[in-house]
């Protein structure tokens, strides 16, 4: 088994696979055959990555799977791709998502350069996960911008065309230009030192003061904050998630290629920084998650209403990572595949009610489980799931992200639980307005439920929220090294590095106290 | 776990799977009709019923059988674990189970009182479009009861507390077509939902306090009611306020008392089974799980005290001016929750051990009582006529009232029971409303903020829909009926 892996060169061909069939797809004209060609894709993916995931997390102590070129000459980056602790689940999940999208998107959702579109996507973010050069690194989250815009010049008719696509652009535009200046900076430093290969990741980090790393830690932060749609960087989201199309939506915020930048890049490559500042990014997510979970209260429309609730749990997890102890990273990487099921099922289910009932404003909806219980069913099921509901996923990454805040800042761990519940009451109060009550405008008579595929999309969903909210452990198992080595990094820094925002070692010390094992 | 707190740890014997069928065996047969709607499958009543009985049953005789273990083995606490959920070094979340005096008490009356409802609600529901539905709920109910009242750790009893508050509110709005039961169940979910963060802050507090959430840790010296905890006041009294928080929302208490007459827009049978005979009582129960910390902390135990005494008192004026059954049903329910409470009050500042039983007996006394009360109320008038018949020259007894206040007085104080003391308008204003407030102002701004950056209108103008969805879908559906 392990001969034929290291035969293979895997993680290229996780890359290649839908990079070729996004090419593909984009010479097809027949949608029929788009459409199955996109889905033999996705599910090969799928399979392909999900067993190398399997095989990585039941064989521990594998080493990493990589493949590696020699170094380009004059730059030195190298083609070096790998999967490890920290990607290995990202890679089926992104794949199982690709593959649902197009098993259970409307048809209109997917009409047009779409298909393509996703499976570009799906390559690209494929390529960040499992990059271990800074070059690649950059390159491949550029260029998992780059499809998604295009599609949403596509789908979106009328006027509304050029604004979204400012939207967009402005704000991804941003999210992507300092990630290449802050690897232009990282990698002049390391020429400085004459590191032999200044785009490595593995290497060691560079031996760089506080000062030096501030910048570049700076300029990686927006690329996060703006990837992770935190306030003021947040906007794109909601008008995303209310107008784009929802594949390219449900891969931009599943995929949390943010927070993976933060734990790939920021926390080991830049140590003082991160312990430094932080701390501040954890507050300013959590202002963030406050603030999104507020807005969602005021919303009328489910489409806007969910891009809200979505800012906010993507602030969540960014909580967790920039808090970095133990608890709070492993709680963050449960809530980022617990998120992204959530979140591709619920925007699903809201685009198949809109395609439907022509509408998802809750103020002309109403009484739409007697006409459509499948859908109803499915969006009750998977929002109670979204919002953290016992025997779920999502409720033990949330009870972890607590654990991880309370020892040293309990006051922020409230606010967190506050975050819950205004998240908790803007899901239900949408579903109790739209699907229940009476029903404000005649539905469609001919208009058929869910089919077996879409509910089969549901229920998938459904069961692996249940599977992983029993059993979390075999999860949290593959994380645990991972978790350890970017935990510890915070811990051995001396203390200057958390004084003067009130997390003092202690506080760190004290987190570790109130964690004895029961 | 140890010689002082004289519990039995039971692991892979027989005895322990029974104890862990009592929560699982609703929970798997809920789940086993839920997917078998999902995935198409046309369920018969006689199969909804067979599935839900067999969950319902299986608990049932777990329970018994686990009484007889206990009184058997005459332990003062059996203790059963069950794996985790979840395991990183420096946390577990553990499950466990606790069967003890109080648990086992709980234990016994929930599974007869679920299938007793179980049983009437066959009939009750017959051709309902909302059968199914309803024993689904029935079941996750059941399981999420058992699971409340046997948890070992306040982690654990969060599980439960959530699955009942998920099957009451949902329970609430049943009857989904009408706008007064959805705005019934919304009230009641939201009471829920901010309350139930009462019992996360204490579990958390908890955990700070002694490493753990586990009840053992926190009173380990001691099966209930001789449990005590070595926490001090200043630690105690905010974990007992948090607790007594949720239990406020759980158990109907002032000032959260309004959803509870909301709720009975549900169907009869769970009303009896909710809010006459179990959900209302978790709250009593939690109260008395937690007494060694009530115990700890004065002030904690004399908030319950006062909760308590302003819940009879309001529950009890408004429960008075009621015209339907069901509402003033509610109503005394309300209120002698609250005497409950005045009761665990007591027995927490005095210490009596003694006392905390005469409520566990009152409490499965009142749950029996308000189930056959509330089973019967779709026939109350039939009763009531059937009496009056039966004895024609019963008066109306003497109003002593009506000696001692004046009739300005009462007057005032009828008004003031007819609107239920302003309670939910005034929780509405003064909570609810700024929250929303602010909520659409900056709703607003962000509007604004979005319109000068990308050009969209600042109103919420209609998407454009790309066609209407009469004109498209009936080829979506003839290509989704090739697919089923």
């Amino acid at each position: 088994m392990i001969e034929l892996l290291a035969s293979i060169p895997w993680p290229t061909l996780l890359v290649v696979v839908p990079l070729l069939g996004g090419l593909l797809t984009l010479r097809l004209p027949e949608p029929k055959v788009r459409h199955a060609v996109g889905l033999a894709v996705a599910a090969t993916t799928f399979v392909t990555s999900a067993v190398l995931a399997l095989v990585f997390i039941l064989t521990p102590g594998t080493a990493a799977i990589e493949d590696l070129s020699g170094p380009l000459p004059l730059i030195a980056a190298r083609w070096h791709l790998g999967i490890d602790e920290l990607s290995a689940p990202f890679l089926p999940l992104t794949a199982l998502l690709v593959l649902l999208l197009l098993l259970g998107a409307p048809r209109r959702e997917l009409a047009g350069p779409m298909i393509p579109a996703v499976l570009l996507t799906e390559a690209a973010t494929v390529g960040v996960y499992t990059s271990l050069d800074l070059g690649c690194l950059a390159l491949f989250w550029l260029a998992s911008l780059v499809p998604g815009a295009f599609a949403l010049r596509e789908s979106i008719p009328g006027e509304g065309r050029s604004r979204a696509f400012r939207a967009y652009g402005v704000f991804l535009v941003l999210g992507a230009l300092p990630l290449a200046v802050a690897v232009a900076m990282i990698v002049s430093a390391r020429v400085a030192v004459h590191a032999p290969l200044p785009f490595d990741l593995t290497a060691p980090e560079p031996a760089l003061d506080l000062a030096a790393q501030a910048p570049i830690f700076f300029l990686l932060a927006i690329a996060l904050l703006v990837r992770k749609a935190v306030v003021p960087f947040h906007s794109w989201l909601p008008v995303l998630a209310e107008r784009g199309p929802v594949a390219i939506t449900a891969l931009l915020i599943s995929t949390h290629l943010g927070a993976f930048l933060a734990s790939r890049v920021m926390l080991p490559l830049l140590p003082a920084a991160s312990a430094h500042y932080f701390p501040w990014v954890a507050d300013l997510a959590l202002s963030s998650a406050l603030y999104g979970g507020l807005l969602g209260l005021a919303q009328t429309d489910l489409r806007r209403m969910l891009g809200f609730v979505l800012t906010s749990q993507l602030g969540l997890v960014l909580v967790g990572v920039a808090e970095a102890n133990r608890e709070s990273l492993h709680g963050a990487l449960l809530q980022m595949l617990a998120l992204g099921l959530t979140s591709t099922g619920l925007l699903l289910l809201v685009s198949q009610l809109e395609a439907r009932a022509g509408t998802t404003d809750v103020r002309r909806l109403g009484g739409v489980a007697a006409r459509f219980p499948y859908l109803a069913g499915a969006f009750f099921v998977l929002g109670i799931a979204s919002i953290g509901f016992p025997g779920t996923l999502m409720f033990v990454s949330e009870d972890l992200l607590i654990h991880g805040l309370l020892g040293a800042h309990p006051i922020e761990a409230i606010g967190l639980l506050l975050v819950t519940v205004l998240n908790g009451i803007t899901i239900i109060r949408g579903f109790f307005l739209a699907f229940l009550g009476t029903s404000r405008q005649p539905l469609g008579l001919t208009v058929p439920d869910l089919g077996l595929r879409e509910r089969l999309v549901a229920v998938a969903l459904t069961a692996l929220l249940l599977a992983t909210g029993f059993s979390p452990t075999p999860l949290l198992r593959v994380r645990e090294l991972v978790v350890a080595r970017l935990a510890l990094e915070q811990h051995s820094l001396p203390p200057h590095g958390h004084s003067d925002h009130g997390h003092t070692e202690d506080g760190h010390t004290e987190s570790g106290h109130t964690t004895e094992p029961r | 776990m140890n010689g002082l707190f004289e519990t039995q740890v039971e692991s892979a014997t027989w005895v322990h799977w029974v104890a862990i069928a009592i929560p699982m065996a609703p929970l798997l047969c809920a789940l086993l009709l839920g997917a078998l709607w999902m995935l198409g499958r046309e369920l018969e009543e006689r199969e909804v019923v067979l599935i839900a009985s067999l969950g319902v049953g299986v608990s049932l005789v777990a329970s018994f059988a686990t009484t007889l273990v206990f009184i058997a083995r005459d332990a003062l606490a059996l203790e059963v674990e069950f794996g985790n959920l979840g395991e990183i070094e420096g946390y577990t979340f553990g499950l466990s189970l606790l069967v003890d005096r109080l648990s086992i008490a709980m234990v016994l009356t929930t599974g007869i009182v679920t299938a007793l409802v179980t049983r009437f609600s066959i009939r009750y529901l017959h051709r309902d479009p909302g059968f199914l539905r309803f024993f689904v709920l029935l079941c996750v109910f059941d399981a999420g009861m058992q699971l409340l009242v046997l948890a070992s750790s306040y982690d654990l009893l969060f599980i439960g507390w959530e699955m009942v508050g998920l099957s009451s509110f949902m329970l609430v709005t049943f009857f989904q077509l009408r706008d007064g039961p959805v705005r019934g169940g919304l009230r009641a979910f939201v009471t829920y939902r901010v309350t139930d963060v009462g019992l996360l802050v204490a579990g958390v507090l908890l955990h700070q306090a002694t490493g753990s959430s586990s009840l053992e840790d926190a009173f380990g010296s001691g099966a209930w009611p001789h449990a005590s905890t070595h926490l001090d006041a200043a630690a105690t009294t905010p974990i007992a306020l948090a607790i007594l928080l949720s239990v406020i929302g759980k158990s109907a208490l002032f000032p959260a008392s309004g959803w509870l007459p909301r709720a009975m827009e549900g169907p009869t049978p769970s009303s009896a089974l909710f809010y006459g005979a179990l959900s209302v009582h978790a709250g009593i129960y939690l109260l008395l799980r937690s007494a060694p910390l009530f115990e700890s902390t004065p002030i904690g135990a004399s908030a319950v005290l006062v909760i308590g005494a302003l819940t009879v008192l309001t529950s009890t004026l408004a429960g008075r001016v009621q015209s339907d059954v069901k509402s003033a049903l509610a109503y005394a329910t309300s209120s002698q929750v609250g005497l409950m409470a005045i009761v665990v009050g007591l027995a927490t500042l005095t210490g009596s051990g003694a006392l905390a039983m005469v409520v566990v007996a009152y409490m499965v006394a009142h749950a029996f009582l308000r189930t056959l009360q509330l089973l019967r109320a779709p026939s109350a008038l039939r009763d009531a006529q059937e009496m009056a018949a039966a004895l024609p020259d019963v008066r109306p007894g003497p109003r002593p009232v009506s000696y001692v206040l004046s009739d300005r007085t009462r007057a005032a104080l009828y008004r003031l029971a007819h609107h239920r003391f302003f309670l939910d308008e005034m929780l509405d204003r003064f909570v609810v409303a700024p929250v929303i407030w602010l909520a659409k102002t900056a709703d607003s701004l962000e509007r604004r903020w979005v319109a000068t950056l990308s050009g969209f209108p600042l109103s919420e103008q209609e998407r454009p829909t790309p066609h209407t969805p009469e004109a498209s879908l009936p080829r979506e559906s003839r290509e989704k009926v090739g697919h089923a």
